[in-house]
């Protein structure tokens, strides 16, 4: 109990010490601006990759009707429509643009033969720079975007040629006909596998604002490490010597709750702000189990470094790692036995799954016992 | 002079002590930037042995057309170096997807087939995990669309044209038509990349997507490794520089010795990455688009043009450093100024994916004329411009470092 005061009493000192440095203060509230800063960003026009369109004929009904559908449906994808076929050419030449699509005029009578199996006659002209993963996928886009063109193509066709021998039935009879067995909604719903997420969340969702959670999270791993290396420091200037050292581990995990709560305090502030804070008790209590977890890691790497300046060389390393191998970015499927010595990886993948939070419990435990060995080994050794 | 030399000797030694532990931490960092170089890579493959998204497939779908299309998408169609369809239980698929080694998986109920048979749609779901899995799950979720999109425009043409047969007295083949119908969908289908015509102009001056993220990552490691520096330059308090500013050491050559050591701290470690990428492009044989046909002597050219660059964030960094006077508030800056400068200048996204207002401000960040220094240098174009902006924001934040350690020892006396 005596302890616990003691550490309660280090822990209102660090603070005052922390607090009364106007820097740290002003850090602590960067960081909600930043993410404010990249809310905003994100909101404007932006795309993964840019693609001009260009038809050959402005005028043209089915040209006109699919560009207008990829200008409605955008999603990562930025378009600019480009009337002059040359100037689009050049856009793409000079890397401005990754890719231009052209559309031919009079597209439907190009549809239609092509359907019917003259597949030399091409619908569309497409000039990439360089082709990749993204120009690929974007390609798919497209050719989602034309297809229910072409499926009522090669349903006029198959019923004229190979059902009437070429007598075409009158459009009408054919319209209504697709139109009345025109199956309603879509072929797919999205559900999250924790039933608690709504599916529909996701919608406003901004490739620029995905990896916030995973870098806020690095912060509070950061402001961990940063402690770490402020009680060796202190150590080192003797600000313990009086402490026996089996008991000084309560002052170092009062050096890493004291920089953790305030910037976890940052963080959850700018999840706020930037709109995907889920619920309070899921964030509260998921943030709570990620410092306790950081603070037991930050614990044994300080071990395993020893020094000051191990553990300031080590910083960019720990940093780098998270940032590709936690789901920051992307997630990885690869190097899994790293991913899961890293506290971030439990902490992002436990926001929408229960089943991690578990592990997080786990690696804590874990990392708790394997930090009280690491200080026995030490303290034999010394 | 004299004193400027005995100080600059002094924060050599100082360095020259740090140097080991500094030179092991680049090695360590080297491996962790070629992981994500690996990473990146393996993304942007589209051969075989590219890492590819596995999505499992819960319900009975044998005999059916959806069956025997995922059968065609798995064999015959492009996207089968991208996607892999596993049929199993829900509860292996949920435990999978909770383990990471599944990206979703799709219920298709009970009564799915019957219900097309009719004419009916009974939608798939499409189960996924949220949040945290980024990029990938958008894309993932902009493909299902498009999937959906396909497989709705197929169903709605095979019902109409099953409508028409009933109206028209030809029911006798109404399964045999259905057949042939869905056969030919199949057809366009998988051969929908003979719908255009592909023109690849080929780089022809301008930066590949290799070339682009190496300088990204290069400037990204110089402002990461500036927080290993931490320990050597975050001042406590500031009676050393106060007591040398008494004694006649100004405080522009106190920051002009600092620099020029940690500048030199920095080279090295730069050089050991370049010595280090040097050899792995020897033993793979890998090299740049831009650098088809040089040997890889290139790299050291590009070691040396990219000095300029060490320089700003050398100098950016003593400023950061001498901005903060504890270890967690100069770890703290020195993380979210890499983060943000590094955001904006696009070392993790290509500045492209970027909206236009900050794709204007880019260029004028010092982290952003140094991606596009490097871009430049690549591409063999002129970078006059850019070396005039370095150079201004090299003495720029030197002096600003003066006036702040000034400052502080103004305060400090």
């Amino acid at each position: 109990m005596n302890g616990f005061r003691k550490m309660l009493l280090w822990y209102f000192m660090l603070s005052k010490r922390l607090l009364k440095k106007y820097t740290f203060l002003l850090l602590l509230c960067a960081i909600p601006l930043l993410v404010v800063g990249m809310q905003v960003v994100s909101k404007q026009d932006s795309g993964m990759l840019t693609i001009v369109l260009c038809q050959e004929n402005p005028e043209d009904s089915l040209s006109s009707k699919i560009v207008e559908d990829l200008l409605r449906n955008r999603g990562i994808i930025n378009y600019q429509v480009i009337d002059d076929g040359e100037e689009a050419y050049r856009e793409v030449v000079s890397g401005r643009a990754d890719a231009a699509w052209f559309f031919p005029d009079e597209m439907q009578k190009q549809l239609d033969m092509y359907t019917a199996g003259n597949y030399d006659a091409k619908l569309l002209h497409i000039v990439e720079r360089e082709d990749n993963v993204a120009l690929q996928l974007s390609r798919e886009k497209l050719y989602g975007s034309m297809y229910s063109h072409v499926s009522y193509s090669i349903y006029r066709n198959y019923i004229t040629y190979e059902l009437l021998d070429g007598v075409a039935p009158s459009e009408d009879i054919l319209l209504e006909n697709f139109e009345a067995a025109r199956v309603e909604g879509d072929l797919f719903e999205f559900a999250y596998a924790n039933e608690k997420d709504d599916a529909s969340e996701a919608v406003g969702e901004s490739y620029l604002t995905t990896p916030l959670r995973g870098m806020l999270a690095l912060v509070i791993v950061l402001c961990g490490l940063a402690a770490a290396m402020y009680y060796l420091q202190d150590e080192r200037n003797g600000v313990f010597a009086r402490v026996p050292l089996d008991g000084r581990k309560k002052y170092f995990y009062a050096y890493e709750f004291t920089a953790m709560i305030y910037a976890g305090i940052a963080v959850l502030v700018a999840l706020w702000c930037s709109g995907i804070f889920t619920r309070a008790v899921v964030e509260l209590r998921n943030m709570a189990l990620f410092i306790l977890v950081s603070s037991a890691f930050c614990s044994i790497v300080t071990k395993l470094c020893g020094k000051i300046q191990r553990l300031g060389t080590s910083i960019p390393i720990l940093m780098l790692l998270m940032f590709v191998l936690c789901p920051v970015f992307f997630a990885v499927k690869s190097l899994k036995w790293i991913q899961y010595l890293l506290p971030p990886f439990y902490y992002l993948n436990s926001i929408h799954n229960d089943f991690y939070l578990f592990r997080m419990l786990v690696y804590c435990l874990i990392a708790v016992i394997v930090d009280f060995i690491l200080e026995k080994l030490i303290q034999k050794k010394l | 002079m004299t004193r400027f030399r005995i100080y600059l000797l002094a924060q050599m030694k100082r360095v020259k002590k740090a140097l080991p532990a500094v030179l092991i931490m680049t090695l360590l960092l080297t491996g962790c930037i070629a992981l994500i170089s690996k990473v990146m890579l393996i993304a942007d493959s589209s051969s075989e042995k590219k890492q590819k998204v596995q999505i499992g497939l819960v319900g009975d779908i044998s005999g059916s057309y959806l069956g025997f299309g995922i059968s065609a998408l798995q064999h015959l169609d492009s996207s089968r170096f991208a996607i892999e369809f596993i049929e199993m239980e829900e509860d292996e698929a949920r435990d999978r997807l909770n383990h990471g080694t599944l990206s979703a998986f799709v219920i298709v109920p009970e009564g799915f087939v019957e219900a097309a048979v009719r004419g009916e749609n009974m939608p798939l779901t499409y189960v996924s995990t949220a949040g945290s899995l980024g990029l990938s799950s958008m894309i993932m979720n902009e493909l299902v669309n498009t999937i959906s999109s396909l497989l709705t425009e197929s169903q709605n043409a095979i019902y109409g044209m099953q409508r028409f047969l009933v109206h028209n007295g030809m029911s006798d083949i109404y399964w045999q038509a259905t057949d042939e119908l869905y056969f030919r969908f199949l057809d366009f289908i998988l051969g929908r990349t003979t719908v255009y015509e592909l023109e690849i102009t080929g780089l022809s001056g301008n930066l590949s997507m290799i070339g682009y993220y190496l300088c990204g990552f290069t400037v990204l490691f110089l402002l990461l490794w500036g927080i290993a520096g931490s320990p050597l330059y975050i001042k406590r308090d500031h009676a050393l520089p106060a007591l040398l500013s008494s004694k006649g050491q100004n405080t522009f050559s106190q920051i002009a010795g600092e620099f020029v050591a940690y500048f030199v701290l920095m080279a090295t470690s730069f050089l050991l990455v370049i010595v280090l990428v040097a050899a792995a492009m020897g033993i793979t044989g890998f090299t740049l688009p831009e650098w088809e046909r040089e040997g890889i002597g290139i790299l050291f050219v590009f070691y040396v043009k990219m000095l300029p660059v060490a320089a700003v964030i050398c100098a950016l960094q003593l400023l950061l450093f001498e901005l903060t006077s504890d270890m967690v508030s100069g770890i703290l800056l020195q993380f979210l100024c890499a983060l943000s400068l590094g955001y904006l200048s696009g070392c993790f996204y290509p500045i492209s994916f970027f909206p236009e207002s900050i794709q204007v401000v880019q260029p004028l960040l010092p982290t952003g004329v140094a991606v596009n220094y490097g871009g430049n240098l690549l591409m063999e174009e002129s970078t006059v411009v850019e070396i005039v902006l370095l150079l201004g924001y090299l003495v720029l934040f030197l002096l600003l470092t003066a006036v702040v350690r000034k400052r502080k020892i103004t305060v400090n006396r």
